[in-house]
């Protein structure tokens, strides 16, 4: 028999072979596995419960008109949230829908959502399925282990197949530097250096002040002030409050510092870093690619990146999304063929256009449109090599909340370091207690 | 007597309120599906220990319990009340006062641009107003310091400390708000018939004596009105609070209702959520009820 077959067919016909381990897995009836890469024919109906800006819309669009290129018959409806107001709310408005018994095929979700999800047997474990078709399997090679790894459950299993991410890295405005005289940011600067920095753009009064850093006043952006000083507010496996550890407080009175003692940095409250960054109050400011599609879009280009100032180590934080299949996905093997597309390397060259997040994978960025602005924008995937994502426990509204309420009373000077975070210890020590014996059943 | 094919057995006035209840039967059922059953389904939750996909466990009274050792609920609900009663009283004041202004001999361009200019911020969405209030109040570049600073006003940590948050949250309510207090009191004094003013004109009474003698009692029930809606408003007072501070710094601008909201939806809690909800309706319906009580002795109606 000769038949030419094309990479997606062969693909498809080594992972049927598997197919019967897949149903023993999930208890599904045999023809339902067979079914794992569906003929073009099939008809269904495919809910995508997602969450982003209207270009990523855009973008997610486009993969699913590659998917009805394939499957013409199969109508994808894909319930945009656009950034949701928290993941907590998010999460619920899922949980809502699971037990309002209206399905969901593939769910989008945060690294901060993932644990929630996965306690709440919202998401199907993948390691079994991506062992029998390659194709998944190639997409998840693709992207880089630190990045895949992050949100695998705790159980070592992979939920999520990973849809972008964001790091947190320096802006900096390259014309302020010039005009004070200052050389670029060495890669391994120093909080010292950082400060050194901060106080020679910091200058002038009223309304032509000008500060040397806008603090980015949100969980993920102070985050990796803990990091490069080899702390972090929860402990390695995310189970338990590290707020007690001396070099948390060492942080935390450093980052209170730039605003209160040196004056470099604007008061945190009510502050929007990008506009104050990009109306040149601030030199500097922290953040990922996301502010770059403004910057992109208003043709603002006085600005460049570079790593985070390191005390301890050099290690800054990433936040990831992923797709995942849902628990109530009538039809699984077709929801993974929808995740191919979402997933595929097409999508990911559309993220570098769009600018919003960094893609999943390096290779999408080894072009002219990525490395052409800003002019170190080899950083981005640079600093993978000294990396950790952002603690994502189970209650992660719950901690982010907790911490951040804390942080609010120390930097609006209503408590010392000392006290807030002793206090947030305490809250946070109790609320991981009861987690704990949520996770335990 | 002839008898009508679709209601042959009912009686002109027995007719007549039957299809005044189908009237009010669409408000009627909205009233069941949307607040009545969510009401009941909450009194529900507040005894469980609540999950969306776990099932849920009677626990009888934890919940209610477990809030008289919730400290940060009593931040809350000091929070509330000091927010109700100075947000109830500027709104109120100031929207009366608006309105005494608007309604002197303007030409009626004139009461109509000030009018609209008064009553726009009521018609602009909250997450809006975050943005600008924000830029607004902020402590280095804010404009309101700025210009503070040209009278040569130190500047104000209007969102960074405890107290200025809580005035900064009651300025933007009552710059949001009090337009609509106007529109109402405004209506209320254009009902006024002129005959009482002329008389009393005759009698040589002054503009105090005018104004207190009979707008005041005249506007009463609108008063009232106000009242009761802004109290009932501020008692659930969210999302000016959500947007400027987000309950911060610290506790310090945390309203009741933005609690339940975070114990609800970021501890996922709901059953206590519920529990304090309830404790909220309760003290709204008692504090309405006393102020309809109250009123009986200063509202008058023609």
């Amino acid at each position: 028999m000769s038949k030419n077959l094309s990479r997606r067919d062969f693909l498809k016909y080594t992972g049927m072979g598997s197919a019967a381990a897949f149903a023993a897995a999930y208890g599904m009836p045999l023809g339902t596995a067979l079914a794992q890469a569906p003929p073009g024919d099939t008809a269904g109906h495919l809910v995508i419960y997602n969450f982003g800006g209207a270009e990523q819309q855009r973008m997610f669009a486009n993969a699913i008109a590659r998917f009805n290129e394939r499957y013409p018959n199969v109508v994808v409806e894909d319930l945009y949230i656009p950034w949701p107001e928290g993941w907590g709310h998010y999460i619920t408005n899922m949980k809502l829908r699971a037990a309002s018994g209206l399905k969901t095929d593939i769910i989008a979700i945060a690294i901060e959502g993932t644990r929630e999800m996965i306690f709440e047997d919202l998401v199907l474990p993948m390691d079994d399925v991506i062992a029998t078709d390659a194709e998944l399997a190639a997409i998840v090679d693709e992207v880089e282990p630190v990045l895949h790894d992050g949100l695998k459950g705790p159980d070592g299993q992979t939920y999520f197949f990973t849809r972008e991410w964001n790091n947190m890295i320096i802006h900096y405005n390259p014309v302020k530097f010039e005009e004070a005289g200052l050389d670029p940011p060495a890669v391994d600067w120093t909080w010292e250096d950082f400060l050194e920095t901060c106080l020679t753009l910091t200058h002038g009064e009223g309304a032509d002040k000008q500060f040397g850093f806008s603090i980015p006043w949100f969980n993920f952006g102070l985050t990796p002030w803990w990091h490069t000083n080899g702390t972090a507010t929860l402990t390695e496996d995310w189970s338990q409050s590290n707020l007690d550890d001396p070099l948390m407080l060492e942080s935390v009175k450093f980052v209170h510092s730039l605003v209160h003692e040196h004056g470099v940095s604007p008061a945190v409250e009510g502050i929007s870093m990008t506009d104050h960054f990009m109306a040149g109050t601030t030199a500097m400011t922290g953040a990922g690619r996301w502010p770059f599609d403004t910057y992109v879009t208003t043709d603002w280009r006085t600005v460049d990146i570079t790593p985070w100032p390191r005390k301890r180590a050099g290690t800054t934080v990433f936040g990831s999304g992923g797709w995942a299949v849902s628990k109530t996905a009538e039809n699984v093997p077709l929801a993974l063929e929808l995740i191919k597309d979402l997933a595929a390397f097409e999508t990911d060259l559309e993220a570098v256009a769009v600018g919003t997040s960094l893609p999943a994978r390096r290779s999408a960025t080894e072009n002219e449109i990525f490395n052409s602005f800003p002019a170190n924008a080899h950083h981005f995937f640079g600093s993978l090599e000294d990396i950790k994502p952002v603690p994502s426990p189970a209650n992660f509204a719950e901690y982010e909340a907790i911490f951040m309420r804390h942080m609010s009373q120390i930097m609006a000077n209503t408590v010392t370091a000392e006290q807030g975070l002793e206090a947030a210890h305490i809250e946070l020590t109790a609320a991981m207690d009861k987690l704990a014996e949520r996770l335990a059943g | 007597m002839q008898k009508s094919g679709l209601l042959p057995e009912l009686t002109p006035r027995h007719r007549e309120a039957f299809v005044g209840y189908l009237f009010i039967l669409p408000t009627y059922v909205g009233f069941t599906i949307f607040i009545l059953y969510p009401l009941i389904e909450s009194v529900r939750i507040s005894f469980q220990e609540f999950s969306l996909l776990r099932g849920s466990t009677y626990i009888g009274f934890d919940n209610y319990v477990q809030m008289f050792a919730d400290a940060r609920l009593r931040i809350a609900y000091v929070n509330t009340i000091i927010f109700t009663l100075f947000a109830v009283f500027f709104n109120a004041g100031i929207g009366l006062i608006l309105a005494v202004m608007l309604n002197r001999r303007l030409p009626v361009l004139m009461r109509n641009l000030y009018r609209s200019i008064f009553f726009f911020p009521v018609l602009i969405a909250h997450t809006y107003i975050a943005v600008i209030w924000r830029f607004l109040y902020h402590y280095d570049t804010g404009v309101v310091n700025y210009y503070l600073g040209v009278f040569g006003v130190e500047p104000i940590p209007w969102l960074s400390n405890a107290h200025w948050a809580m005035a900064a949250i009651i300025i933007l309510d009552v710059w949001k708000n009090t337009g609509f207090a106007m529109l109402v009191f405004l209506a209320g004094l254009q009902s006024i018939p002129n005959e009482y003013y002329e008389a009393a004109q005759l009698d040589g009474a002054n503009e105090r004596q005018l104004f207190f003698r009979i707008t005041i009692p005249m506007l009463s029930p609108t008063i009232f009105f106000i009242l009761v809606i802004f109290m009932i408003g501020a008692l659930q007072v969210f999302d000016t609070i959500i947007v400027l501070t987000q309950g911060g710094p610290g506790d310090a601008t945390r309203s009741v209702v933005l609690y339940v909201y975070e114990i609800a939806f970021r501890t996922f809690n709901m059953g206590y959520a519920a529990a304090v909800s309830m404790t909220l309706f309760a003290i709204i319906l008692m504090l309405t009820a006393l102020q309809f009580w109250i009123s009986r002795r200063w509202v008058h109606y023609e």
